[in-house]
């Protein structure tokens, strides 16, 4: 998830918990959606349905009236009597019952404002017995070529219900109209006697249908067994082939319902076989059909962002407050970095990052315990070094110091014996001290001034100045710094020099520290020797740990800019500067 | 603070969210447009109920407006030959609104009233003429009966009719209408494929019953009467008819006309008239609907749209198709 490799904690989560939230705000919205648009699909495809349902139920109404009154004109006694007859004798005759039945007919067509037309047809299609007047018909009338008067003769007795046709019996007058026709049989040898017909007004049947709407530009078509269109609102469009309507899988569809695939144009087709072979269709669009899908779909667009963002701000809080903790245990361990290791950890949550707080505080206080006891160890260390340097210089000048001193009492020298033991005397007192490390200057000068009496009497050939700026006298510096040198001036630049070797002390005050020089006229020393006289792990023959370790303790004391440093010019002598701070 | 990484992927986070409501917005919300509805207005050559031309022609367009959502106002001045009652119509509209979003013109007379159209336009309403086979670029689309083809059908049924040689007249209505024109230049092309038949003159009845009345009867009774007669709108075609009946069908003379009636059809059933052109009034009415809605919503249409004619006759007068091109529901 190399996504998610943020430099914070913080990011990745929120990140994550972001991507998170819209993946599944995305999913959610999308089953949501589809769920609901089903459910209104369902719902309209039900509505749809009732709006078929009731077409079919008004429809049948009409035709079952006009059925009723067929069997009820079937059954009239006059009429029955005129077919009777009208097989055997001559019907012109029988003009009475001809009016009788004219009338009755009459009495059908107003009592019933949908019918046009009740006719009494011949076996042969030549018109019985009509409701109209005979000026009005068209003479020589004769309904055996119509399709009606076929179809009937071709039920034996059923009812036929005709698509809508014009009727073309009268004269000017063409009406559209449905025609119910049955043909009138002889009850013992099933012969033809004749057709009644019954017209129905079309427009009834195509008021109902045109006010029907199922969406708003769903529509309603109604069509017969064999592919005949009884209604359909754009017939004439279909019929000049601008359009064409799913005739055939209506007629195939075996579930009552379909839905054609015209993207945008998506239709819906839901079949209700009606009586009469005829199939009402209702036809809605897609599109439509979920009309207030964009409205879901815009609602659910809303509240997902609005979930997105609620959640987006809720990642960034949450990931905020699980990574602070972790950035103050860092804050903690930065200032352990700087050295400060009194920070203590203040997390007391009891989840991992708590633990883990407590764990640092433990590792912090476990650092600290082990850096005290260095601290204290090296303190030690340093003591017992300083004491074995103390002690190191002790026996070699005792020696040989109270070897001088055997010496010039062999030779009567009593003065000399007795300032020698005076200043060998206080030679010790001073060296032995009190303890303390830092002495003021004015101590330590006594004291190497002890130590240059005591070697001026055993060296004849030697002589001392010490020159020391007086305010310097009461500033502290280590005690035991300038004797090594001195005896190392000694020892080593003057004892090979003949004639009068001169060692200068001196102390002055610098700005921001004293030096103290140790100058003699002896010998001097080689580029390379002066060198290397400082370098500890180089002893070289007898020069005595006493320099360096007087080196090693200044700057231990004072740090890494105080100490010594070497001057020398081969054959005119050496210089021992050393540099302290000022303390009071 | 923010890592220029952090920064990316939340931008690309906030586009993604932000792309989504855009996409969901503009993808979906288009369809809704079909709330409001865009209005069209139809202006015929006439509003009177008995021409059942422009009742059919209504009927297609109150179809085709069910169809594809559109509001529909149909107007049209009191007679057929009414162009400054057309012209007020326009005016009117152009004028004093409501302004429709497409205008249906049948002109009368298009060169008259060519000021009134460019107003029209200049108002930023479509325009697209019917009936009328004079297009301007004005319109975006004509959408007429082909009445040159039309003829041309009227022509050959007459021949079909009548023997090789035979002498043929035709009866006009008036000189100034084009599509009369354009019908007779029709019959005269399909005519000239019968080498046999001679075409006598062209006569006029400017517009009156009676004179086609006269001239047929005028044709039929002299010494040398014609065998056919071709009659070119309803007017000249009733005239012609009715003198046919009454000099009692002499020598067969055939009839083929145009446009049909109640009386055209009675005609025709009682064999006065031998044939009828008819055009598609239903067709074009939906068509014109169908194409003004294509150019409100700025599709390509074509800049003719013939609706085409039919040759009726008594044998064919009662199939499914012809029975509705002839009988339209809910007007006889």
């Amino acid at each position: 998830m190399r996504l998610f490799a943020f430099k914070r904690i913080q990011s990745s989560i929120a990140v994550a918990f972001s991507c998170l939230i819209l993946l599944t705000t995305l999913i959610l919205s999308f089953i949501s959606y589809h769920l609901s648009a089903d459910a209104v699909k369902k719902k309209s495809q039900d509505s749809t349905n009732e709006i078929i349902d009731q077409v079919n139920t008004s429809i049948n109404s009409y035709i079952s009236s006009m059925e009723y009154i067929s069997v009820m004109a079937l059954n009239n006694a006059d009429i029955r009597d005129f077919i009777r007859s009208s097989s055997h004798v001559n019907l012109v005759s029988d003009n009475e019952t001809r009016l009788r039945i004219r009338d009755y007919f009459h009495s059908v067509l107003s009592s019933h404002k949908d019918i046009t037309s009740v006719m009494l047809f011949g076996a042969n299609g030549s018109l019985y017995v009509s409701d109209r007047d005979k000026p009005n018909l068209k003479p020589n009338l004769n309904a055996s070529k119509q399709t009606w008067f076929v179809k009937a003769k071709e039920a034996q007795g059923l009812v036929v219900v005709s698509p809508p046709h014009i009727q073309n019996l009268y004269q000017k007058e063409y009406r559209w109209v449905i025609t119910l026709s049955r043909e009138i049989r002889s009850a013992d040898d099933k012969q033809s006697l004749g057709v009644f017909s019954i017209d129905l007004d079309f427009d009834v049947i195509n008021k109902i249908c045109n006010d029907i709407r199922i969406g708003s530009s769903g529509y309603l078509f109604i069509v017969d067994e064999v592919g005949k269109i009884i209604y359909h609102p754009q017939q004439q469009i279909l019929y000049s082939n601008l359009k064409s309507e799913m005739i055939d899988q209506v007629l195939s569809s075996d579930t009552g319902s379909f839905t054609t695939d015209e993207g945008n144009e998506s239709r819906m087709y839901m079949i209700k076989k009606s009586g009469y072979g005829w199939n009402i269709v209702g036809v809605a669009y897609l599109n439509e059909l979920v009309s207030n899908k964009q409205e879901m779909q815009q609602s659910l667009f809303l509240w997902g962002f609005v979930c997105l963002m609620i959640g987006l701000v809720l990642a960034i809080l949450l990931s905020r407050r699980l990574s602070s903790p972790v950035k103050r245990l860092e804050a903690c361990m930065r200032e352990i970095e700087k050295g400060n290791f009194d920070i203590r950890s203040d997390i007391l949550s009891v989840n991992e990052i708590g633990k883990l707080s407590l764990r640092f505080n433990m590792m912090i206080g476990k650092i600290r315990e082990l850096m005290d006891r260095i601290m204290v160890e090296q303190e030690f260390k340093r003591k017992s070094e300083m004491k074995a340097l103390q002690a190191q210089i002790n026996p070699h000048f005792l020696y040989n110091t109270l070897g001088s001193i055997v010496w010039m009492a062999e030779k009567n020298k009593m003065e000399e014996v007795v300032t020698m033991t005076v200043a060998l005397g206080n030679l010790f007192r001073a060296s032995i001290g009190k303890g303390s490390e830092l002495i003021p200057i004015q101590a330590e000068m006594e004291h190497i001034k002890h130590y240059l009496t005591i070697q001026k009497i055993r060296y004849k050939s030697m002589d001392y100045q010490i020159h020391v700026d007086d305010r310097i006298l009461n500033f502290k510096t280590l005690r035991l710094i300038l004797q090594p040198l001195v005896e190392n001036c000694i020892y080593h630049g003057i004892k090979y020099k003949t004639g009068t070797g001169i060692i200068q002390v001196t102390g002055e005050l610098m700005e921001d520290c004293i030096l103290l020089k140790v100058i003699d006229n002896g010998i001097g020393m080689q580029e390379e020797q002066r060198e290397r006289i400082l370098l500890q792990d180089e002893p070289f023959e007898d020069k005595g740990v006493g320099v360096t370790n007087v080196n090693e303790r200044l700057r231990l004391a004072f740090g890494e800019r105080y100490g010594l440093s070497y001057n020398s010019v081969l054959g005119k002598g050496t210089e021992v500067t050393v540099c302290i701070p000022i303390i009071d | 603070m923010f890592t220029r990484k952090k920064v990316l992927l939340i931008g690309l986070l906030l586009a993604g969210s932000l792309f989504i409501i855009v996409f969901g917005f503009f993808h979906f919300a288009p369809k809704k447009a079909s709330d409001v509805k865009p209005k069209i207005m139809i202006v015929t050559k006439t509003s009177d109920p008995n021409v059942e031309f422009w009742q059919a022609l209504a009927a297609g367009t109150k179809v085709a407006a069910k169809e594809f959502g559109v509001d529909i106002e149909i107007v049209g001045p009191r007679t057929e030959s009414d162009v400054e009652g057309q012209i007020n119509l326009l005016n009117t509209i152009a004028n004093y609104g409501p302004l429709p979003d497409a205008i249906i013109l049948a002109p009368i007379d298009y060169e008259e009233m060519m000021p009134t159209i460019e107003k029209i336009k200049k108002a930023g309403i479509e325009l697209v003429t019917i009936d009328s086979s004079v297009k301007s670029g004005l319109s975006s689309s004509a959408i007429y009966t082909d009445n040159i083809a039309a003829g041309d059908k009227a022509g050959t049924e007459a021949a079909a009719l009548l023997s090789s040689s035979s002498r043929v007249a035709i009866i006009n209505s008036d000189k100034e209408s084009l599509s009369l024109y354009e019908r007779e230049s029709g019959v005269r092309q399909a005519l000239a494929r019968f080498p046999g038949i001679r075409i006598l003159d062209t006569y006029f009845c400017h517009g009156e019953e009676e004179k086609a009345y006269e001239i047929t009867k005028n044709l039929l009774s002299g010494h040398d009467p014609v065998d056919g007669i071709i009659t070119l709108n309803e007017t000249t075609t009733q005239g012609a008819a009715r003198a046919v009946k009454d000099l009692g069908f002499q020598r067969g003379v055939k009839l083929v006309g145009f446009d049909s009636s109640i009386q055209g059809i009675s005609q025709l059933e009682e064999g006065e008239l031998q044939a009828i052109v008819v055009q598609k009034p239903f067709n074009m009415g939906y068509l014109a609907v169908k194409t003004s809605v294509k150019v409100l919503n700025k599709m390509k249409v074509d800049s003719h749209i013939d609706t085409g004619s039919e040759v009726i006759t008594q044998a064919n007068m009662y199939t499914d198709e012809n029975e509705k091109l002839l009988f339209p529901f809910g007007e006889r």
